[in-house]
């Protein structure tokens, strides 16, 4: 998906400023209150059209969920779901099984039958995410889906994006944290949109990772490009260096640690060892030394 | 399309948004009572009434959706403009629902015994025909008026309320404007009349559907 030339004004003000930009993969959008950010996925989800520009190769269906998600309040979750699936291009059996399934994954408390209207922030939430998860759609918009969920919730939201990226779907999301590591990394301000980092791994996920995961560990935020030469020992004994981003350095150590090894030192590295494995970024390709029995 | 007038319409059911108009429309071709007694006079008055509770019931149907679930919609189907016409054909649906109630109190108005002579102008056929075709021409020119003015076009009711009157009042007064044609030809009904009031119709629908496609076009952009 592309956008082209895109203006989007509001009272004189061009939030954003003929901005030329494409879009695949996982993309995170960053930037200060007020900066755009929502703008820029409203835009691309074709909840509203520019005040100039286009955007070209959007999929008809796209999956969105607003910052204030304010579904009908009378009407029930379930159903909601049931008739949002058929706006989505889903068939009425589809609609009403994957809703069902969706729910269930996400817990929704007290029920699927409860109306809209009386569910708490994060359980309305979570119906606005079984929405914009229900279809196969080829573009799923997350405006800052984090706010108002608990850890189990967003697990489960984790995992529905790895399963739209497995799918070859985008997914562009608005954070305030640098949520996915190997993402695409946007930034918003002063109407113009800069790739702060380009796309680390490809569009299929790897372990979970960041903030949203249930961990709520930290993400290298302090020194996003500072390479790091690590020793782990893996849980069956085996000891490997790994030299990583600063992007990806606390995601790998923290998949060593979530398998049941341990991280035994870190580093920085030196600046000429390890420039060309860096580019991909997982545990895996990065590896440049491995040593069996390690203590 | 249809999905998302099915929505809308389980939305507006859901929340009584259009219990206000209709009860408004009920007793006002009910207590209007035309002066005649005639049945053609009742369904004049009624064509009138359905053309300000067309435009109320579409204002309502717009202005009830909370802006972001607007987006979200618009994002399922396809872009803010298809969400925004999908609704408007809702609030379509919305009014045709009372066109029975016309002919129902038309046909009473005939039954009335108190007033014989209005035996002689009861229900035919082609007052019937005319009748519907006027209900068509006011529904839709009260919808696509409502849809000008309801958010995020026009944000105050007061304002959208006192255009509404007035492009109301100018479309059944001035002659040969497409409500004052249909009433005037329902009053007095015959084949030819019948005939002028369908070909009024098919341009209204025509051009309705025009300025419905211009006015969802600003409304995406404003959304």
């Amino acid at each position: 998906m592309r956008f082209v030339e895109v203006t989007q004004r509001y009272a004189d003000v061009d939030v954003l400023a003929g901005v030329d930009l494409e879009l695949d993969g996982y993309v995170v959008v960053r930037g200060p209150n007020g900066s755009g950010k929502s703008t820029l996925l409203r835009i691309a989800a074709g909840a509203v059209e520019p005040t100039a520009g286009r955007v070209e190769g959007r999929p008809r269906h796209v999956g969105y969920v607003p910052e204030r998600f304010s579904p009908p309040a009378g009407m029930r979750a379930d159903a909601y779901l049931r008739r949002t699936g058929r706006l989505l291009g889903l068939d009425a059996a589809a609609s009403a099984s994957r809703a069902e399934a969706l729910l269930r994954r996400f817990d929704l408390r007290p029920g699927p039958a409860a109306r809209l209207g009386t569910l708490s922030k994060g359980n309305r939430l979570k119906v606005g995410l079984a929405h914009a998860f229900l279809a196969p759609v080829g573009l799923v918009v997350l405006d800052e889906p984090r706010d108002g969920l608990d850890d189990a919730a967003a697990a489960v939201l984790d995992d529905l994006v790895d399963e739209a990226l497995a799918r070859g779907a985008t997914v562009l999301r608005a954070a305030h944290d640098d949520v996915a590591p190997g993402a695409t990394l946007l930034r918003v301000g002063g109407g113009a949109v800069r790739v702060e980092r380009a796309a680390t791994r490809a569009a299929t996920p790897g372990p979970r990772t960041g903030p949203d995961s249930d961990t709520g560990l930290g993400h290298g935020r302090e020194a996003p490009d500072v390479r790091v030469t690590a020793r782990v020992r893996e849980p069956d004994g085996t000891g490997r260096t790994l030299v990583l981003t600063g992007a990806e350095r606390d995601a790998a150590l923290l998949a060593v640690l979530r398998r049941g090894g341990s991280v035994l030192e870190v580093r920085p590295t030196p600046a000429d060892l390890g420039r060309s494995e860096t580019a991909t970024g997982t545990e895996a390709e990065t590896e440049t030394e491995s040593s069996k029995g390690h203590p | 399309m249809t999905a998302l007038v099915a929505y809308t319409v389980a939305r507006c059911g859901r929340a009584q948004v259009w219990v206000a108009p209709w009860l408004t429309f009920v007793v006002a071709v009910a207590l209007l009572d035309a002066p005649s007694g005639r049945a053609a006079d009742a369904l004049a008055l009624s064509t009138v009434t359905l053309l300000f509770v067309a435009a109320w019931l579409t204002i309502a149907t717009l202005g009830s959706q909370a802006p972001e679930q607007a987006g979200v919609l618009a994002a399922a189907v396809g872009g803010a403009r298809r969400e925004r016409l999908g609704a408007q054909l809702a609030a379509a649906v919305g009014s045709a629902v009372v066109v029975p109630v016309s002919l129902l109190v038309a046909w009473v108005e005939s039954r009335n015994p108190a007033q014989p002579a209005s035996l002689a102008h009861g229900l035919s056929v082609p007052l019937v025909v005319t009748a519907l075709l006027a209900h068509v021409v006011a529904g839709v020119c009260g919808t696509v008026v409502g849809a000008a003015l309801a958010r995020p076009l026009v944000t105050s009711r007061v304002v959208s309320l006192l255009v509404v009157l007035l492009v109301g009042v100018l479309l059944v007064v001035v002659p040969w404007a497409p409500v004052s044609v249909a009433v005037s030809r329902t009053g007095h009904p015959t084949w030819g009349g019948a005939a002028l009031v369908a070909a009024v119709a098919v341009a209204v629908v025509a051009v309705g559907a025009a300025v419905a496609w211009w006015t969802a076009g600003l409304a995406a952009r404003r959304a």
